[in-house]
């Protein structure tokens, strides 16, 4: 048991934290939900045009792969 | 250092305890001015690290001591020096008790006499991890050297030598702490045993009143800071095994399909009835690729369009170099959402495969329920480092220790 005041205080807080953090975690405080959709429609529909107009060049997308493909 | 009393009571009072005080030895009792001893060693020269005084009073287990003198050890340990000091505490039949107080930490001893214990010769080659039988117990060494008695004062009821040269052997076992000095020129072996005392156990033994209550309070705050720091550190871990083991939810959709079979309008799975209203749903994509790409998107759809994508390049390559063989690839990613109405909802697959690409499987999963991990991570991680630096500040011993390792 804690015995000073400072302590019980940050003790106290940081159960709090504790809480919260598992409130949030387990609603997904703060990520996008299916209730808003316009923005995240262009921008999933934007990715998928931007892949459509890559560049194909030598049997394979330039710019595609990881950090060593290709060189 | 033969630890025994030779110095003759007080002719007024019979008590064995002697001060020097005002230039003179004087009995601790009824104050009666004394021949001096031939080994008397006046004080004022060694700096005080505590508030006890010669002279002070100590009541222990109700009996009443004086602190007559001061002995002060330093040891040479591979070119690190460790000092510490010793009071001699007399009661007025002469019985001695020594009190330690060593980077900190106090330990009352007496001498006592073990009934079957290890002779000189044994002892002299003793170090640290090895085990003794002392009495009928088993006690390992927890320490071993020698030290030097480096500075005297006070009425030590023995002749002591500033200079002189003493081997010890420190045990725990038993639950206790016992040390044997070893006498080099008798080849004889003193035996001490004695306990830890708090700080504030100490100064109400000798009536230091607010002395006890500050070492209460620093005690205290040092529990406290320990206290915490496990809290904290359990804290992380619960959250840490939230966010990186558990809470990945249950599968409520999964579905595959070769890239080849996706058309560019993308090939449509479901429909899937949601109903985890306000938690957490993770998409997954993933693929199996060799040394080839593949640009992978997945799309969660209602009725209305669509509402979120995982989408990602995946590659996997491996090649050598200067280092040797290596292999790399990216062949998963997820999107997590949260619910906000019931229903059903498709999953749609897209792909772009390169000419090596085409057979090879797209497959995707829905899961829902799941704990979103990020927060757990970000408070498991900071938790941890405060815990530990929280439980480091409250132990000095071991934070001098990390301090010496870096050092090194």
């Amino acid at each position: 048991m804690l015995r000073t005041w400072g302590y019980r205080i940050a003790a106290l807080l940081f159960l709090g934290l504790f809480g919260w953090v598992w409130w949030a975690s387990y609603v997904g405080y703060g990520l996008a939900s299916t209730a808003a959709v316009a923005a995240q429609r262009q921008s999933i529909q934007s990715r998928r045009s931007a892949r459509v107009g890559s560049v194909y060049y030598g049997g394979r997308y330039v710019g595609g792969g990881g950090p060593r493909f290709g060189k | 250092m033969k630890r025994q009393p030779t110095t003759p009571p007080c002719p007024g009072c019979g008590a064995f305890a002697r001060v020097f005080r005002d230039g003179q030895s004087q009995c601790a009792y009824c104050g009666s001015t004394l021949p001096p001893l031939p080994f008397t060693h006046p004080g004022g020269t060694f700096a005080h690290t505590n508030p006890l005084r010669i002279g002070m009073k100590a009541k222990v287990m109700g009996k009443e001591y004086v602190a007559v003198g001061r002995l002060l050890y330093e040891q040479n340990d591979e070119g690190e020096v460790y000092r510490w000091e010793e009071w001699v505490l007399l009661s007025q039949d002469g019985e001695a008790r020594y009190l330690e107080f060593d980077e900190g930490k106090w330990t009352m001893s007496e001498a006592f006499q073990p009934g079957a214990a290890p002779s000189f010769a044994e002892l002299a080659p003793a170090a640290k991890g090895m085990s003794y039988q002392v009495g009928n117990m088993r006690a390992s060494v927890s320490d071993a050297g020698i030290c030097r008695v480096y500075g005297v004062e006070g009425e030590v009821p023995w002749p002591v030598d500033p200079g002189h040269f003493l081997r010890f052997v420190d045990f725990e076992g038993g639950g206790g702490f016992f040390s044997a000095e070893l006498d080099e020129s008798e080849q004889e072996v003193e035996w001490y045993r004695g306990r830890r005392l708090d700080e504030s156990a100490v100064f109400e033994m000798f009536g230091l009143k607010k002395e006890a209550q500050a070492a209460t309070g620093r005690e205290d705050a040092r529990k406290d800071r320990r206290g915490f720091g496990c809290m904290l550190v359990v804290l992380a871990l619960v959250a840490l095994i939230g966010g990186c083991g558990v809470g990945a939810g249950r599968q409520v959709a999964a579905g595959e399909s070769t890239a080849a079979m996706i058309p560019d309008e993308g090939r449509r799975f479901g429909p899937y009835k949601l109903t985890q209203v306000g938690r957490v749903h993770r998409l997954n994509v993933e693929t199996s690729l060799t040394q080839t790409s593949m640009w992978v998107q997945a799309v969660v759809e209602d009725a209305s369009g669509e509402l979120f994508d995982a989408e990602r390049e995946f590659w996997d390559e491996s090649g050598t170099d200067s280092d040797g063989a290596w292999h790399e690839s990216d062949l998963r990613a997820s999107r997590d959402f949260r619910l906000a109405q019931a229903g059903n909802y498709y999953v749609r697959l897209f792909a772009d495969p390169e000419a090596a690409a085409t057979s090879a499987v797209v497959r995707f999963t829905l899961r829902e329920a799941v704990i979103f991990p990020t927060y757990l991570i970000v408070f498991g991680v900071f938790s941890l480092v405060l815990g530990g630096v929280f439980l480091l500040a409250s132990s000095p011993q071991t934070k001098q220790k990390i301090w010496e390792a870096m050092d090194d």
